[in-house]
């Protein structure tokens, strides 16, 4: 690895520039060399210099996180698992609220603290929401101690079945604040448009030209 | 019958697939088969509506790294090897099914397709953009860009310049070597999400598409459903696709292109002959692929594959273009009982169905063209364009987030196959960022700057949405892989030389030659505003 690395730091280059003669061209097989010397010594991996929680938006009902606690707090939580649950939970409320109405709910997930990604179902909401996310411990009996937290989200406002069956996770605790939400039946009002003309699992969506292989391969 | 406007759109785009540390890749094969047999033949359909004074109306998108591909000299002159390959292929086959007269007729079908798309690329000079921009000078054709390596923009959405300099970069390109700015913006996977329209109207775009219920959800229930545009609340349009027109054309089981008459695509010679044949004319010689020279028909199911008929095939694309305007036409007739305007039927589809997938697909076209052109008709071919400039009234209203992907969303994108890119392409985003801001405002050499604009190119293309779409759709998965990876890792390299001060200039200029994308990049640009 040290004699790649001196051929790749070979030519050091400072504010002034090294007087050197560059090959104007160069060939195929040198352009191969330095490719894979790069991919090899240089490939991509996750190591954080800051702690971060990003939620990515798949669907309605998916949204998929992941996060870097840093190592120290990692190392904490691992020696620690069994009296503090790493968890993830998800707040939600109505992207349009009415006034002075606490419409806050709050799903909490179990995640093993070897983890740094996980996709979550959410039970579906009747009308666009926003949602935030935190990672945090919670023991036994004690609040939940949020450790890194990520900016709301808008979520996806399809409206999909919910079918609490295929939630994929452990749901510990779903608890609204306080009161109802609103509810906006969408199709209801589309006098215009309805029913064959759009369909969440529509055929077209499915069958996308462009998702075989280009090439005729994937036969 | 009342009045309509049938808006087509081809939305053309390869990811980039340029080796040139390679002296042949197997992957350079999608640009040289989309040029083949989808480019050149939709140029020749656009050369005859021309030739033959049809006024019609068409839009096409071309994506920045086509565009770069196309105009790229090592491409074009192994374009021209490989082209000359297939002519000599098909020279042998007729050789070789001389005892077989059914065969030889079909031989000498590819010959006479190959030789004339070697005789049209020539004709433009191995330079199809120049066909593109002659057509766009009559009036007829509408020229469109997308972002600069087609990213799903929701999915950069955690760093917002990301998402600016997909955009910018992708129109400059575009603009540079197109000669002009784009009016509208074609979303890589009709991937919107709220507040896009905010950068688009700062790179000046008037509109752009999403899919059906992108503008059926809302923030306000669409007065028109999708037959008319949304006007987003700085103005900037939102068209939507119609999904009456799609199914016909998209649809796997309802679709045109399935007809047993048309042109089995995966009947192809280069898997069917014996290797000793086919060795001269495929890359490593003992890897099977798609020569282009296919002889049978789609069939049906549980039959033994006929033999392709070409006249029949072109009859039948007559047939289904004149169904395609009868049922545009009934559509618009059932829609304008309820609508105060004229509807405008948005009709997206990928470039690369008419005439790779799909044989017969430009044929079709060009008979639809022909046919919306006649007055007889009471459906007029518009681009979205010249739309707005009739229509200047519209409802104001946000688009719900959406992709015109597999159910909708990003689901396609975010899976157990691909979701590890997420964490380093976000990270090597934002280190790029960070390059950015420490190193402006500051002298710096010639070498830094080539080699920060370098790791700004290799951001760029790691952040295509082909990789994952790729991984995902279980084709050439490990290319994909591999992509990726070496991206993020040639700006590792780059980001590790420049934070170090140790410039290696002949990796640099060999990664220069290796990704020569964007040669106007300014990595300033990578900066938050």
């Amino acid at each position: 690895m040290f004699a790649i690395n001196d051929e790749m730091s070979g030519g050091l280059s400072t504010v002034v520039p090294v007087k050197k003669t560059i090959e104007k061209k160069i060939s195929s097989e040198k352009l191969l060399e330095v490719s894979k010397n790069i991919s090899l010594y240089y490939a991509p991996k996750i190591s954080y210099v800051s702690k971060s929680l990003v939620v990515l938006p798949i669907d309605p009902q998916k949204i998929f996180v992941y996060w870097n606690l840093g190592d120290q707090q990692a190392q904490a939580i691992s020696s620690n698992e069994i009296e503090n649950e790493l968890r993830l939970r998800i707040c939600s409320q109505p992207r349009t609220n009415k006034k002075n109405v606490k419409t806050k709910l709050f799903y909490d997930f179990v995640i093993h603290h070897s983890r740094s990604s996980q996709t979550i179902t959410l039970p579906t909401p009747e009308t666009a929401m926003i949602y935030s996310a935190s990672l945090g411990t919670k023991a036994q009996g004690a609040s939940f101690i949020p450790l890194i937290t990520c900016d709301d989200f808008p979520a996806f406002n399809g409206v999909k079945k919910q079918d609490e069956s295929k939630l994929n996770n452990t749901v510990i605790e779903a608890a609204p604040a306080t009161d109802i939400y609103d509810l906006v039946y969408r199709e209801n009002q589309i006098d215009l448009i309805k029913g064959e003309l759009f369909q969440q699992d529509s055929v077209f969506v499915k069958n996308h030209f462009a998702s075989t292989n280009f090439s005729g391969l994937s036969r | 019958m009342n009045k309509g406007f049938l808006s087509i759109i081809l939305h053309a785009h390869l990811p980039y697939v340029r080796h040139p540390e390679h002296d042949s890749f197997f992957e350079e094969t999608w640009l040289f088969e989309a040029i083949t047999e989808c480019y050149i033949p939709l140029i020749n359909v656009l050369d005859r509506l021309q030739h033959d004074h049809v006024n019609y109306s068409l839009t096409l998108s071309l994506s920045p790294t086509l565009i770069s591909m196309l105009c790229d000299d090592l491409l074009r002159t192994r374009y021209q090897h490989h082209l000359n390959k297939c002519i000599e292929l098909a020279e042998k086959e007729i050789i070789r099914t001389r005892k077989q007269p059914q065969y030889q007729k079909l031989a000498r079908l590819y010959r006479r397709f190959f030789i004339n798309s070697r005789k049209t690329y020539q004709k433009y000079q191995c330079d199809l953009l120049m066909a593109f921009k002659k057509h766009y000078a009559t009036g007829n054709l509408e020229l469109i860009t997308t972002s600069a390596t087609h990213a799903l923009l929701p999915l950069l959405n955690v760093n917002e310049t990301a998402v600016r300099n997909q955009i910018n970069v992708g129109i400059d390109t575009f603009k540079s070597k197109m000669g002009f700015s784009p009016d509208g913006f074609w979303l890589p996977e009709c991937g919107y999400y709220p507040g896009l329209e905010t950068m688009l109207a700062d790179a000046n775009i008037n509109y752009f598409f999403t899919d059906t219920h992108g503008i059926i959800q809302a923030s306000k229930v669409p007065r028109y459903g999708v037959y008319a545009p949304l006007s987003c609340d700085n103005g900037v349009m939102a068209f939507a696709r119609d999904p009456e027109s799609s199914t016909q054309v998209w649809s796997a089981q309802e679709g045109y292109p399935g007809d047993v008459n048309y042109r089995e695509y995966y009947s192809d010679i280069g898997f069917e002959l014996d290797l000793d044949t086919l060795s001269p004319y495929i890359l490593d010689g003992k890897t099977r692929i798609n020569t282009g020279i296919k002889y049978h028909q789609v069939t049906g199911e549980g039959s033994e594959k006929q033999l392709y008929d070409p006249g029949k095939a072109k009859l039948k694309a007559e047939k289904d273009a004149k169904d395609f305007i009868i049922k545009r036409q009934q559509q618009i007739d059932k829609l304008s009982i309820n609508m105060d305007r004229v509807p405008i039927i948005i009709s997206p589809y990928d470039a690369e169905l008419f005439g790779h997938w799909w044989f017969e697909g430009p044929h079709w076209l060009e008979c639809i063209l022909r046919l919306a052109s006649e007055e007889s008709n009471k459906i007029e071919c518009i681009t979205c364009g010249d739309y707005l400039k009739q229509q200047t009234s519209h409802q104001v209203a946000t688009p719900s987030a959406s992709t015109w992907g597999e159910q909708g969303y990003s689901s396609y994108w975010v899976n157990e196959e691909n979701n590890w890119i997420y964490p380093l392409l976000h990270k090597a985003t934002d280190e790029m960022e960070q390059l950015a801001v420490d190193f402006t405002g500051i002298t710096v050499s010639p070498i830094q700057e080539q080699a920060l604009n370098q790791a700004a190119r290799s951001i760029l293309l790691a952040q295509a949405s082909d990789w994952p779409f790729i991984m995902k759709s279980g084709t050439t998965t490990e290319y994909a892989k591999k992509r990726i990876t070496d991206l993020l890792a040639r700006f590792n390299f780059l980001h590790d030389c420049i934070r170090k001060n140790r410039i290696n200039e002949q990796y640099l200029r060999a990664l220069e030659i290796m990704d020569n994308i964007f040669p106007d990049i300014d990595f300033r640009d990578f900066r938050p505003v």
